[in-house]
């Protein structure tokens, strides 16, 4: 442990020149580090979107929506839903349906709504929970929060709802019965690119804003089998939107033209893979981003941190050799130069996340929300070590070409 | 006698990429014993220096063998020929291989570094050392501060930091004038006299002169013992 300290401490700068380039070594990490970090938190938050598509199937699923100027009743929606259903090509159709409930003890002024999973396509969705877990099948009244009612309850507390799902109830007035849910979990924040954009699924689903403001925001939260005290299932209500998986005999688009002549709004019918389209169209700006953040990190990591260290090593060959005379084997020799590179960026790679970090405030990027998530971390930290060995292997491979003993030939 | 190294029908062949293949070393044999002083001399490119480099285990023969105080170094790890480097050889260089920017005292610390001595038993090492060789005020002292005898000074005293039998010399005065060359040669004499076994390799007749044995090596033998 003694020598490998020493060996360590062997090549730190002793003179100006070479604290220079130590300095400015620190700054390369802490570069190339910013970019690397803000290029994969950017990649993550961009991904969601179609993270979330491909838990939907989204791309063998289509979406539709009546004209939400032509308010359906609950019958006509299932009239609709049984119409879908039966068309070639179509193996499960669900009509999104939710509750609304009004917690006490949660927030008073505000309705929570609910989106139904018990019957819903959503269902197959698992969104990333903070706290707590999915319920199973057979648990009833069972709901998921967002992670910011985390203040007001916690995982296991029964709460007691009044269902508000056909009207508006205040608390003050209300003569509904009360039922009593227990909280199995809180799901992580949906990160998009940009806050205001609606969160969660709502991006994806652009052409339905109207019918989903209607009221699933997914972020309200989440019901398992809510029943009334008899164990009778409660009524949900039914949106405007269907969501039509296809069995994959019929192509999407075949499925699609099959429906047209069947649904009462054609022109609100969507592929999935249409709404993945119309997403990339109007999160240009933020892919524009991230593709910049990861180009700017690559040509750091480039630029300055692997051929600098690369020419470090060249440079300091002879240095390399004299240690080898002295009686250390070759890989030692080298680590014992590379030691000074790798605490440049010891000490660069937290000031980089840090930065980052506190880039929130000051708010350096047009979409990105800073944000440190730990496995970003890690495939940054990934990511900086495979720098470093692209810039060692040459050398490494090279001298077993050319070995050090040759630096003293004379003749 | 005692034999230091031992070295059989050693052949050398260098393998330039896109050219022919150079033979360094066609079929050396040698024997050196505990206390000898033994000068190598020859023309540049004869394989002298090829020779010393694989004597002092920092390049590998193509064929033939080298035994170091009886152990067979082609048998070892590199970290094992590292440490018998360390333990068992001294090298004086014509550049003197000493790193610019260092102290002279940190210079000689390196093969004691290596060899896993502590701090206390360094510095007593070292301190010993550099009076011995009229520095100890150039302890502190940067290398590329001093002239090319107190470079060669300190770079002996790094050779026989870890007080290694055998010390091996590539030029050794070839970078100095000829007052300096004096005083390093006294240095040799006086470390012959301790025991100490030398293998030089020199163009100086001056130097060779100082041997017990001349070898004349021609095109990879040979040719005057």
């Amino acid at each position: 442990m003694r020598r490998c300290d020493m060996n360590l401490f062997l090549f730190l700068p002793r003179k100006a020149s070479q604290w220079l380039v130590f300095l400015v070594s620190i700054m390369a990490s802490v570069g190339v580090t910013f970019f690397l970090i803000a290029f994969i938190c950017s990649f993550s938050q961009m991904s969601v979107m179609f993270r979330l598509a491909n838990d939907w199937h989204l791309s063998e699923t289509l979406v539709y929506s009546t004209d939400r100027m032509f308010s359906l009743s609950e019958e006509e929606k299932l009239a609709e839903h049984d119409r879908i259903l039966s068309t070639d090509g179509v193996l499960d159709v669900d009509n999104v349906s939710f509750y609304s409930f009004t917690f006490a003890g949660i927030d008073e002024e505000l309705p929570e709504k609910f989106l139904n999973y018990s019957d819903s396509l959503l269902k197959d969705i698992r969104y990333v929970l903070v706290e707590g877990s999915y319920p199973s099948k057979d648990q009833k009244n069972q709901i998921l929060l967002p992670a910011y009612d985390m203040k007001y309850c916690k995982v296991g507390d029964t709460l007691t709802g009044y269902d508000n799902t056909s009207g508006y109830v205040d608390l003050r007035t209300a003569v509904s019965t009360p039922i009593k849910v227990t909280v199995a979990g809180f799901f992580a924040d949906q990160p998009t690119l940009n806050p205001w954009s609606g969160g969660g699924l709502i991006a994806m689903f652009s052409r339905h804003t109207g019918a989903f403001a209607s009221g699933i925001e997914i972020t309200y939260g989440i019901a398992f089998n809510f029943c009334d005290e008899s164990g009778d299932v409660l009524p949900s209500k039914h949106t405007d939107v269907f969501l039509i998986r296809t069995n994959g005999s019929v192509p999407p688009g075949q499925v699609m033209e099959n429906l047209t002549s069947v649904v009462d709004s054609p022109a609100l019918l969507d592929t999935g893979n249409e709404m993945i389209e119309d997403y990339i169209e109007s999160n240009k700006e933020e892919i524009g981003e991230t593709i910049s953040l990861g180009i700017t990190a690559v040509i750091l990591a480039f630029s300055i941190l692997i051929s600098s260290t690369l020419l470090e090593l060249v440079y300091r060959r002879k240095e390399m050799a004299t240690l080898y005379l002295c009686g250390a084997p070759w890989s030692k020799c080298l680590w014992t130069v590379l030691a000074t590179y790798i605490l440049p960026f010891v000490i660069g790679f937290p000031i980089g996340l840090l930065i980052f970090a506190k880039s929130a405030e000051w708010h350096l990027f047009y979409n990105l929300q800073p944000k440190l998530e730990v496995s970003d971390v890690l495939v940054t930290l990934g990511l900086q070590v495979l720098f470093l060995a692209i810039a060692i292997l040459p050398f490494r491979f090279s001298a077993k070409f050319k070995t050090p003993y040759e630096l003293f030939r004379k003749d | 006698m005692e034999h230091i190294v031992l070295a059989t029908d050693l052949k050398k062949t260098y393998r330039p990429p896109h050219q022919a293949p150079v033979e360094a070393l066609r079929g050396v044999t040698l024997n050196v014993e505990a206390g000898e002083m033994i000068a190598i001399t020859g023309v540049s490119g004869s394989g002298k220096s090829t020779l010393l480099h694989i004597i002092g285990l920092l390049d590998q023969q193509t064929a033939g063998s080298v035994s170091l105080r009886d152990t067979d170094p082609s048998k070892l790890s590199d970290s094992k020929r590292a440490k018998l480097r360390n333990r068992e050889i001294g090298f004086v260089l014509q550049d003197f291989a000493l790193i610019p920017y260092w102290t002279a005292y940190r210079n000689v610390e390196v093969p004691l570094i290596f060899a896993g001595k502590k701090r206390k038993e360094r510095r007593e090492r070292i301190e010993k050392l550099l009076l011995e060789f009229g520095i100890p005020e150039l302890a502190k002292r940067r290398v590329s501060q001093m002239s090319g005898g107190q470079r060669q000074r300190v770079a002996i005293a790094r050779a026989l930091a870890n007080d290694p039998p055998l010390l091996l010399a590539d030029e050794p005065t070839g970078a100095l004038d000829s007052r300096t060359k004096e005083e390093i040669m006294g240095i040799f004499r006086e470390l012959h006299g301790q025991g100490k076994t030398i293998l030089i390799v020199t163009h100086d007749p001056q130097i060779a002169a100082m041997a017990d044995r001349i070898l004349t090596i021609r095109d990879g033998v040979i040719v005057d013992a």
